[in-house]
């Protein structure tokens, strides 16, 4: 064959131009493959991964909740500020911005040329700017004005943003700071109802969602934005007045005590509710540094230590409620020496006393009519009362970190062991929050009550009465005496008051049933006479027919001057704290005139 | 010399397929350079393509009113002033006229006016590629004839892959269409093919395992883990693509586009834009488009006489579809990236002025030889 034949043919042959078409076609189809593959098969992770290079979020925090006292007055609050950041980067009219910033901060022009000029992003312009309280001045609200003008037609100042931030604010600075608690450098909350409301007091941080370009420069059409949700407020029953005063009287007794721990405690009987509770040492809850961890213990509920007399009136009561006594019968004392069995024999270091009515050894405090009384009552029986007067178990309140105390254990309770020492407070480990609310119980006709912190807890929701939370459950109510019995351990720790130990500390204008009670301390395995842990509880009014509105415990850990008796060291405290309370609140005083009924 | 050229003369389906690709181009290259201030959003880049476009579009005109025989005898000048270009190109390098850009010193800067002269010598040498072919003397079966061709087609691309590896590869597909239809035998043309491939897998083999080529080839096969280095282009892309699914986000609504994180989108990558914005259905079209362009240059050599005239819309159609394969297998990440641009789409001038020469030449041949009949279906070309 010729190739110029070939080639001069009118026609190309058919099949090079049908294997080029075939080229053709196999690349389209490939192509076509491909481009199915990612838009139509494989797509939703590729937009995806389009999403995730383009989209930004950033969270805008969210209001930590406030805690109020009783009355609403704030104790611990968020309070709002923004931070107004510049990113010369993003800026599309640097002359602008500064003239418009320079105007609205009052910062010479020339100072925010030069930081615009160096050209480094999230540079801050200015921290801590306060929203502007009605009638002054609204700096954020000029800034944001600016950032992103309501009339969308005005031009948006790119490069520049404004940050909210939140501080945590101490209205009353060092106001119970174990019980308040504080709020970490990370956010969440370290003690007392920073940290067990943790979680609900964070609230939700919400969110917007920017697209931002190539260069990271933000887009500001389009943002989705979700708000932050608040976190929950919390109303104490703590009454900041009456915390202020426990406060002040404790610091005064320990400035003239010095002693290693102190604690005090306001108890409303009839509610449970704690209208004060301090702890002795304490620290400051915004300056933390250079704080010794020891003074973040909340004594009130760590603080374990033996009772003491204190004890001695819940034990007397038991065994009047058991039918093992009566309160006017007489009880020989011994003159402060008897042996039971072959126990070691129980001493009266004051000297003891001859034969006493029981209301008379609690006024006195004696401890052999409350080992006679121990051995009546038994290990079995003794030990069920010292539960249901609620030692060995936490009371329940609704902060962390509370101590059980340290009770023994059932089986092992022995007659000439337990019977003799644990009437008199000894053998038995309590804090100092267990012991008030035994008494509270006591003062409350007989029922006891868990201890009652937090009254309510709420989200702000716009609403004038906002969203109210469930509170945590607690342990409940339950009866340890009857009315009558309360009543008659109440006449007896009068006595205490009107002819006992508590005489000196007598209220001025109520009536008031008291026990003091003073517990060597055991040092190196054995009790240390000068080493003690003195303790007041006393609550007021106490008579019959009128309702006991506060009772309070005092516990002063090894005082090293002025005394080392609770009588001597406590119960002072106790009694400023009482007087003053009661006369704050308006409890009527006694003597006081009948009030006349039947007009109506 | 100067040739009337009737309407009915025209390679209407070459004609119509480069204007609509020229068209959706122009609306891909505004989309990509979008600017909010300017009339119809179109901003430098796009009113430059329009002017371009009818500079092309005139001339194309003027080179379809020149008998084809002329061009036919001005073929080998053409060539030579094609190699000469190469050559002050190659000796040039670097200097104020043949500028590095980009890292390639593929332009030529008179002034402000910048040109990619290879796209040009891209028609040159086709045009005397089809002379050579069509030499009476030619027999493209000869072994030696065969390389004699090879050797005229790959001369320029030898010495421009040196800068733009790139537009070098958009030479072979041409010089073995032309061949193919010149009879070359098929055995040859499997041989030639095993041969690349394999030099291409030894190539790849032997690359420096710290080289970027090597890097270059490990990013395309996973581009994500070179999604900040090698494979960023690749990676951006695809991400583009796929986040216009089926229908696309809607025209200069592409926020992958709009927000500038497709590098060289009105380029290279312009499918990147025109995936995001209109989705599979417009990127199947453009694929389908590309192809009809493809057919319709096939079906005018098929009703050429000359075998000059006839290899010209052969070797054009196998550049544009081949030179658009390549391109669409870098975006698609099918390819490891080189700077291939897509014909008629990706803003350039030089680009769409070479092209429509192509197919002013195309023209003037149809013109030449006169009437064209109108495509029969029923009773195709080979078997009239």
């Amino acid at each position: 064959m010729d190739a110029a034949l070939t080639l001069d043919r009118p026609r190309p042959r058919f099949w090079p131009l049908a294997l080029t078409f075939a080229w053709f076609a196999g690349l389209c189809a490939v192509l076509g493959w491909r481009l199915h593959e990612l838009q139509v098969v494989s797509r939703d992770e590729l937009v995806r991964r389009a999403a995730a290079q383009q989209v930004r979020t950033w969270s805008i925090p969210a209001q930590r909740g406030a805690i109020v006292d009783v009355s609403g007055a704030p104790l611990v609050t968020s309070v709002g500020t923004w931070t107004l950041r510049a990113d010369p980067d993003y800026m599309d009219d640097k002359l602008r911005a500064t003239v418009e910033l320079s105007r609205i901060l009052g910062v010479p022009r020339e100072t925010l040329r030069r930081q615009f000029e160096s050209g480094r992003n999230g540079r801050i312009l200015a921290k801590e700017i306060r929203d502007g309280e009605p009638g002054e001045r609204d700096l954020p609200g000029e800034l944001q004005e600016l950032i992103k003008p309501s009339d969308r037609k005005k031009p948006r100042l790119a490069g520049v943003s404004l940050v909210r931030e939140f501080t945590r604010t101490y209205p009353e600075a060092r106001l119970a700071p174990h019980l308040l608690g504080f709020v970490q450098a990370d956010g969440g909350g370290g003690l007392g109802i920073e940290q067990a409301f943790n979680a609900a007091m964070t609230g939700t941080p919400g969110s917007e969602k920017l697209s931002v370009d190539a260069l990271g420069k933000p887009v500001l059409d389009g943002a989705i934005s979700t708000p932050p949700r608040p976190g929950a407020n919390i109303q104490l029953a703590i009454d900041l007045s009456v915390q202020r005063l426990v406060q002040a009287e404790l610091l005064a007794g320990v400035e003239k005590l010095r002693p290693q721990n102190a604690a005090a405690i306001v108890v409303r009987p009839a509610t449970g509710e704690i209208l004060a509770m301090a702890s002795w040492p304490d620290f400051d809850p915004v300056d933390r540094s250079g704080l010794v961890a020891s003074s973040m213990r909340n004594n009130c509920l760590t603080f374990v230590y033996e009772p003491g007399s204190t004890m001695k009136p819940l034990v007397a009561g038991a065994a009047v409620a058991e039918g093992l006594a009566r309160w006017d019968e007489l009880i020989d004392c011994e003159h402060g020496h008897w042996k039971f069995q072959n126990s070691p024999p129980v001493r009266e270091k004051t000297g003891g006393h001859g034969v006493l009515s029981l209301v008379e050894c609690i006024a006195l405090s004696d401890n052999i009519a409350m080992a006679k009384l121990g051995v009546r009552l038994g290990p079995a029986r003794l030990a069920d009362w010292i539960e249901r007067l609620g030692f060995g178990r936490p009371t329940g309140i609704e902060l962390p970190g509370e101590d059980a105390g340290l009770v023994a254990a059932k089986a092992r309770w022995k007659l000439g062991e337990h019977c003799l020492r644990i009437p008199m407070g000894h053998g038995v480990a309590v804090t100092p929050l267990q012991l008030v609310m035994a008494h509270a119980a006591v003062a409350n006709g007989g029922l006891w009550h868990p201890p009652r912190l937090v009254r309510r807890m709420w989200i702000d929701d716009g609403t004038a009465h906002g969203q109210d939370l469930d509170l945590p459950k607690q342990p409940d109510s339950h009866r340890v005496f009857s009315a009558a019995e309360a009543l008659a351990i109440q006449s007896a720790m009068t006595h205490t008051m009107t002819e006992g130990t508590g005489k000196r500390v007598q209220l001025d204008g109520y009536s008031s049933a008291g026990k003091t009670g003073t517990a060597e301390k055991i040092i190196d395995g054995r009790y240390a006479s000068n080493h003690n842990v003195g303790s007041f509880v006393c609550w007021a009014p106490a008579e019959s027919g009128a309702r006991a509105e506060l009772c309070c415990l005092v516990v002063i850990d090894d005082p090293s001057q002025n005394g080392r008796f609770g009588a001597d060291t406590a119960a002072p405290i106790v009694r400023e704290i009482l007087q003053g309370s009661l006369e704050y609140l308006k409890i009527p005083k006694r003597p006081e005139p009948e009030v006349r009924d039947g007009k109506r | 010399m100067i040739q009337r050229v009737r309407l009915v003369d025209l390679p209407w389906a070459v004609v119509l397929c480069a204007l609509l690709l020229s068209a959706a181009g122009l609306l891909l290259v505004t989309s990509a350079t979008w600017n909010d201030d300017a009339a119809w959003g179109m901003g430098n880049e796009a009113r430059m393509q329009v002017v371009w476009w009818a500079i092309a579009l005139i001339a194309g005109a003027i080179t379809a009113h020149l008998r084809f025989a002329l061009w036919k005898d001005l073929a080998w000048a053409g060539y030579g002033v094609a190699l000469l270009l190469l050559v002050i190109m190659v000796l040039a390098a670097g200097t104020p006229l043949v500028p590095k850009i980009k890292g390639q010193a593929n332009w030529i800067a008179l002034g402000s006016l910048r040109i990619q002269p290879v796209e040009f010598i891209k028609i040159a040498t086709l045009l005397a590629l089809a002379r050579l072919c069509a030499a009476p003397w030619f027999d493209a079966r000869k072994l030696s004839h065969a390389l004699v061709a090879i050797a005229v087609g790959l001369g320029p691309a030898v010495l421009v892959a040196k800068e733009d590896l790139g537009s070098a590869l958009t030479f072979p597909p041409m010089v073995v269409g032309v061949l193919l239809i010149c009879g070359l035998r098929l055995r040859l043309v499997a041989l030639g093919a095993l041969l690349a491939l394999s030099a291409a897998a030894v190539g790849v083999a032997t690359l420096p395992k710290d080289g970027y080529q090597w890097k270059r080839v490990q990013a395309w096969l996973d581009p994500e883990a070179y999604a900040l280095a090698e494979g960023y282009q690749t990676t951006r892309s695809l991400r583009s693509i796929g986040s216009g699914r089926v229908f696309g986000k809607g025209y200069a609504a592409g926020d992958q586009n709009r927000l500038g994180w497709v590098p060289e989108k009105h380029t290279d990558l312009i499918l990147a834009v025109a995936g995001e914005e209109t989705g599979f259905l417009g990127t199947s079209c453009l694929v389908l488009l590309l192809f009809l362009f493809g057919l319709g240059c096939l079906w005018t050599a098929g009703n050429l006489k000359d075998p000059a005239a006839r290899l010209v819309p052969a070797g054009f159609g196998c550049l544009v579809v081949g030179q658009a394969g390549i391109n669409l297998a870098v975006a698609t990440g099918m390819m490891p990236v080189t700077g291939v641009t897509l014909p008629f789409i990706s803003y350039g001038g030089s680009s769409l002025l070479a092209l429509y020469l192509g197919i002013g030449l195309i023209t003037s041949a149809c013109a030449e030889q006169g009437r064209q009949p109108r495509p029969n279906l029923l009773r195709p070309f080979w078997a009239r």
